[in-house]
Parts: C-alpha cells; sequence; structure tokens
C-alpha cells in the first residue's frame, strides 16, 4: 500500500484515478490546484506523484522542480498530460519526471505504472 | 444564437423602453400644454412627479432582473457541476464494478458525465465507456440532434461526438465536412480524427480510415479541414495520407496537407512521398515536400541533390522552403547554394538563406560574416548583417531579463 499524491484540475480524472488507486489498495490524496499540491508536498510525505501538467494557477513542471531541486526528494512521479508535444514529455522527464502518461489514458495501466513505481 | 433567460431579457427591455417612452411623451405633453395655459402648473407638475418615478422603476426593475438572473445563473451552474460529479462518480463505479450503470434514457447530467470519462479514458474502460454510450442510448440522441437544423443544435452534437468517439458515428460526420458552415466543417473532422484515433488497429480501423480518406477527397473539402484531419488521427494518419496518395490521386490541396502533416507528426515511414514530391509540377506540392523535410530535421539521401537544386526554383515561396531545407544538408553544395539564397531577388529568399547559414553552427555564422563583409549582392550583405545582429540581440535579451 501507497501513499499518493494525485494533482489534477479535472474531477473526471482525479474521481475515476482516485477508485481505481483506491480499488489496488493505495491511499490517495488529491489536490486540484498548484497551490494545494505544494501545500500537500510539503505538509506530507507521499510515495508517489501523479500530476497534470497544465493546472488553473500554474504548470505541473514547478511541482517537479519544488521536489527535486527545493526539497531534494526522489519520490516517483509520473505527468499525467494531454500535451502532446514532444517538448513537454521531454521537458518533465528532464526535470526528474519518472514516466510520462498521455490523455486519454487507461486506468488500469495507469496503475501498473504506480504499482512498479512504488513496488 | 439565443441563450437561457435572452428572450425574457430581450421582452424586459423592450416592455421598459415602451413604458419610459409613454412617460416621457406625457412629460413633453404636460409642458407643451402648460406652455400653451392650458393645464395649470400644478398638471404639469404631477407629470414631471410621474415621468421620474417610472424611469425609476424601469432601473430598478432592469437592475434587478441583471442581478437574479447572474445569482440563477451560478446556482444552475453550481447544481449541475454538483450533479455531473454525481454521475462521474457513478460511472466510475460502475467501471470499477461497485455500482450498476443507470438506465436509459439518462439524465443530461449523466450524459456529461459518462462523456466526460469518455473523453479522458483509453483501453478496455475506454471501450467499456463507449459500448455504454451506444447502449445507453446516447449515441443515437446525438446523431438525431446532428440532423438538426439549428447550427447550435449541430456543433454541440459534434462537439459531444468528438468526446465519445464512437466508430458508429463516422458514417454521420462524412456528409459534414463539406458543410457550407465553416466551424461544423472544422467540428465534423475533429469528431472523425478523434474517432479514428480510438479505434484499435483492426479490420474495422481499415475500413473507417478508407472511407474517411475517400470523405476527405471529396471536392468541396477545404484544405483548413483535411489538415486539422490528419494531425488529429494521430497514428491512424499515415493510412489516411497513403490512401491520398493512391492513384487516382487526390486534388492538389489535400495533398499539400498530407505532405505538411508528414512533417508536423514526424512520419518517417512516408519520407518517400516527400521525395517524389519534389519532381511535381505543382509549386505548392515542392514547397510543402519541403516544409516536410525541415520539420523532420532530415532529408533522405535521395533527396539532397533535388533539394539543393529546388535553391534555384522559379517560384520564390519554394525557394524559401528549399533555403530552409537544405540547411539540413551538409554538402559544399550546400554552401554555395545559400550564399547564393543571400543575393536573391526575393526578400522571404535572403531571410531564408540568411538564418539558415547561422542555424549551421560556428562554420555558418563565420560564413555569414564573411558574407555581411563581401557577398557580391548589396541587399546579400545588408540581410546578413541584420541577422547577426538580431542573433546578437536575441543573445543578450536572456542575459539582461
Amino acid at each position: 500500500m501507497a501513499r499518493i499524491l494525485l494533482v489534477d484540475d479535472d474531477p473526471s480524472v482525479t474521481t475515476m484515478l482516485c477508485a481505481f488507486l483506491r480499488a489496488a489498495g493505495h491511499v490517495v490524496d488529491v489536490a486540484h490546484t498548484l497551490r494545494d499540491g505544494r501545500r500537500s508536498t510539503e505538509d506530507a510525505l507521499h510515495d508517489a506523484y501523479v500530476l497534470d501538467l497544465n493546472l488553473p494557477d500554474g504548470r505541473g513542471f514547478d511541482l517537479i522542480r519544488l521536489l527535486r531541486e527545493d526539497l531534494k526528494r526522489d519520490t516517483p512521479v509520473l505527468v499525467l498530460s494531454g500535451q502532446k508535444q514532444e517538448a513537454s514529455v521531454l521537458e518533465a522527464l528532464g526535470l526528474g519526471a519518472d514516466d510520462f502518461v498521455r490523455k486519454p489514458f487507461s486506468p488500469r495501466e495507469v496503475v501498473a505504472r504506480i504499482g512498479r513505481m512504488v513496488g | 444564437m439565443w441563450r437561457r433567460g435572452d428572450i425574457a431579457y430581450a421582452v424586459l427591455v423592450l416592455g421598459t423602453l415602451l413604458v419610459e417612452t409613454a412617460a416621457l411623451f406625457g412629460l413633453s405633453l404636460a409642458f407643451i400644454l402648460r406652455r400653451a395655459s392650458l393645464v395649470s402648473g400644478w398638471r404639469a407638475f404631477d407629470a414631471l412627479v410621474l415621468a421620474t418615478g417610472a424611469t425609476a422603476l424601469v432601473l430598478v426593475v432592469l437592475a434587478s432582473y441583471v442581478l437574479a438572473y447572474h445569482h440563477a445563473s451560478e446556482l444552475l451552474a453550481r447544481r449541475t457541476a454538483a450533479r455531473v460529479a454525481d454521475g462521474i462518480a457513478r460511472w466510475t463505479g460502475v467501471l470499477v464494478g461497485t455500482d450498476s450503470p443507470p438506465a436509459a434514457p439518462l439524465s443530461r447530467a449523466a450524459r456529461d458525465a459518462l462523456l466526460a470519462l469518455r473523453e479522458i479514458t483509453d483501453g478496455a474502460e475506454g471501450d467499456r465507456l463507449a459500448r455504454l454510450i451506444v447502449d445507453r442510448g446516447v449515441a443515437n440522441a446525438l446523431l438525431r440532434q446532428l440532423r438538426s437544423r439549428r447550427v447550435t443544435r449541430q456543433l454541440e452534437a459534434l462537439e459531444a461526438l468528438a468526446r465519445a468517439r464512437i466508430p458508429c458515428a463516422l458514417p454521420h460526420l462524412y456528409p459534414l465536412l463539406a458543410a457550407r458552415d465553416h466551424v461544423t466543417r472544422m467540428l465534423a473532422a475533429r469528431a472523425a480524427a478523434h474517432t479514428l484515433a480510438a479505434m484499435p488497429r483492426d479490420g474495422e480501423r481499415v475500413t473507417a480510415s478508407r472511407e474517411f480518406a475517400r470523405a476527405l477527397r471529396g471536392p468541396d473539402v477545404a484544405p483548413g479541414v483535411v489538415a486539422e484531419a490528419l494531425l488529429l488521427s494521430e497514428d491512424g494518419a499515415a493510412d489516411l495520407i497513403r490512401q491520398l496518395w493512391e492513384r487516382p490521386r487526390a486534388r492538389r490541396a489535400p495533398l499539400a496537407a498530407s505532405l505538411d502533416a508528414i512533417g508536423r507528426l514526424k512520419l518517417l515511414d512516408l519520407v518517400a512521398l516527400c521525395v517524389d514530391s519534389l519532381a511535381e509540377e505543382d509549386p505548392e506540392l515542392r514547397a510543402a515536400a519541403l516544409r516536410a523535410f525541415a520539420r523532420l530535421g532530415h532529408v533522405p539521401a535521395a533527396a539532397r541533390a533535388a533539394v539543393v537544386v529546388a535553391c534555384g526554383d522559379p517560384v520564390a515561396f519554394v525557394r524559401v522552403q528549399a533555403a530552409r531545407a537544405v540547411a539540413l544538408v551538409d554538402t559544399p553544395a550546400t554552401r554555395d547554394a545559400l550564399l547564393a539564397g543571400l543575393g536573391d531577388r526575393s526578400w522571404w529568399v535572403r531571410l531564408a538563406a540568411a538564418q539558415a547559414l547561422l542555424a549551421r553552427g560556428a562554420q555558418g555564422a563565420a560564413l555569414l560574416r564573411l558574407a555581411a563583409a563581401a557577398h557580391p549582392d548589396r541587399y546579400g550583405r545588408d540581410m546578413a548583417r541584420q541577422v547577426l545582429a538580431d542573433a546578437a540581440m536575441q543573445r543578450r535579451a536572456p542575459r539582461a531579463a
């Protein structure tokens, strides 16, 4: 069982992934904005992150930067984004994200990837 | 296009204007009669009080309506969002096996929740949601809506079908690729392309791809629609492009759009089409092929000589694209072609040639500096200086920031 922080502003994504991750036995915290994501990151230790790149108050890249550069944590990060450009994938991986899944996605695949990251 | 509440607002504005007009007419009449000494001063004063009161009443009614409308809209939006969130939770429960699917016909909120989930979901769960969209009557309702005479209803249906990505909608979308309304055409292309991209690679997809390509070949399909369709078809684009180039070939515009898509989607498997297109009579196709090489960042060996030759093409916009593509070819002929391009009669070709030289690293920059001092053409020297100055300014800008 792992504690996962899910940061996405789309309620359909958070509701569905929460249900699938919880069904797989994980504990899930949800943040809908970058600000909430930052607060949750600073307040608690998570075993993995599922992160959207386009948030209403900023870019998901900032949270990866906070994790890797400021907090010096190597917690696995899976980026889940609708962005198709190769540049976004490369930037996310370059900043230290461990995996990248494009929307639309298979929820089972995301759960399996998270399981591999925290297992 | 009338939104909910607009008719009531229009009626209210008309009513208040009529009241105000009547009040002002009565007031004017009262003052005219007073001037002619036909009524007493008190009568005129009464009319003034009445007109002022009517104006105040009109303003209060209008302001109250606007405030009440916004308040009600916000409440309604909040309630709708809560219902859709409940629907999303219910459909998610169906996917994980803790809930049963709602019975048809679905409420608007349940339908929107189903479409919202389908939009973000692929794989086995995505297929299950697509089946639910069909089984619960949403697909049929959207296809009926697609036949509506009102464009807004059609557009709503097209947007929903783009999210639903259900193959049974494809035959209904093809005729709309040539619709009179531009937005309808684009949304139909988008819905069809999203649907094709979501289909598994099997016989059904091959058939769908063939029919989609046939629809894109249509004489009334605009080039922008073809480009949009190809770009959004993702890994289905390659099949569509091959079919557009099959004999008898499609018209020029879809072919040019397909060459552009090869570059944008980096379809290296189809680069041979770009190589062959360099020999096309149509300059649009030659330019599109060269542009594709520049976007791919690669010129195949079989096309290198032709790309250098294209730098001397009689059509200026082909020479512009050739200058951009030839920068990727590392031969002595490239250098000569770009230096010749610096002296071209077209400002755009000179700019492209100078930028291409600069993009060739330290050697290219040195050559451009040399050209800035000693190019035989005065305009070539000017362009080399300008591009070097722009580059220096760009280098300084981040440091200043």
